[in-house]
């Protein structure tokens, strides 16, 4: 569902953890940014941060039960962008999560969502006792 | 489980098998899948010294891509063939900074770059 008042668009969404059941929440946010002329760059550094954010809810939040869902909401307005994502897991500890950027991890194959969502956001933060991630973006522009 | 759609071609010259990406987004799971598959059926049946992943056609790319890249930079020095990528578009060359993964890729602007970097 989205709403729009004072040139602030909202949308609000729950969907099944299955793969692809989030983009069409995904593309919604992407057009309306697109309208507002936000820069190709934004757009890619806020489609990342968003698609990266469902698919840890769906595989390590809700471990892809489809019967667990993800709910999702946006709201933009002239000065930014908040995204939020939430799954029915237990929660996250970021800082349980080895450094994929050390030498010593670069070859492991995953782990990089969260550090891609942290440089491609302006600010991130955690809610839901973990459960839940907001990320936020002003328009830059250069675009990072 | 992966889809049926062809994601790469591949081409042969001099001592390296070309491969050039077909999608423009490398972010849907099954699309995903089947691409590793044929990425690495390439370098695990490769005859040549090295392998060119060339990217000019994609303009996304998620976390999920990054792990077929690496799992395939593992196979392939498992093999000893060099795996070079070329033609990244800006922002995806912006992940591979980010996640300091240009500094065990190697990675070219163009093709010809790749074709003559010594391995």
């Amino acid at each position: 569902m989205s709403t729009q008042s004072n040139n602030t668009w909202r949308r609000v969404a729950s969907f099944p953890s299955v793969s692809g059941a989030g983009t069409p929440f995904v593309e919604a946010v992407l057009n309306e940014l697109a309208r507002r002329a936000w820069s190709s760059k934004d757009l890619f550094a806020v489609q990342l941060a968003l698609e990266e954010a469902i698919a840890n809810a769906v595989e390590h939040g809700n471990r892809r039960d489809p019967a667990k869902k993800v709910d999702v909401s946006a709201e933009i307005s002239v000065e930014r962008v908040l995204l939020s994502v939430r799954d029915e897991g237990e929660g996250f500890d970021e800082t349980a999560t080895p450094n994929p950027t050390l030498a010593e991890n670069l070859e492991i194959p995953t782990g990089r969502g969260l550090l891609l969502i942290g440089n491609f956001m302006t600010n991130v933060w955690r809610g839901s006792g973990g459960a839940e991630i907001f990320m936020e973006k002003t328009p830059t522009s250069d675009g990072f | 489980m992966s889809d049926s759609k062809v994601h790469i071609l591949v081409r042969y010259e001099d001592d390296a098998a070309i491969a050039d990406c077909l999608d423009a987004k490398l972010n849907e799971e099954l699309s995903i899948q089947s691409w590793g598959d044929e990425m690495y059926a390439l370098i695990e049946n490769c005859k040549k010294e090295r392998v060119i992943v060339n990217f000019q056609n994609v303009k996304f790319m998620s976390s999920s891509a990054l792990r077929v890249l690496i799992t395939a930079n593992n196979k392939a020095k498992a093999k000893r063939v060099a795996l070079f990528l070329c033609r990244i578009d800006e922002n995806i060359l912006e992940v591979f900074k980010i996640t300091k993964l240009d500094t065990i890729f190697k990675i070219r602007p163009t093709e010809v770059e790749a074709l003559h970097s010594q391995i």
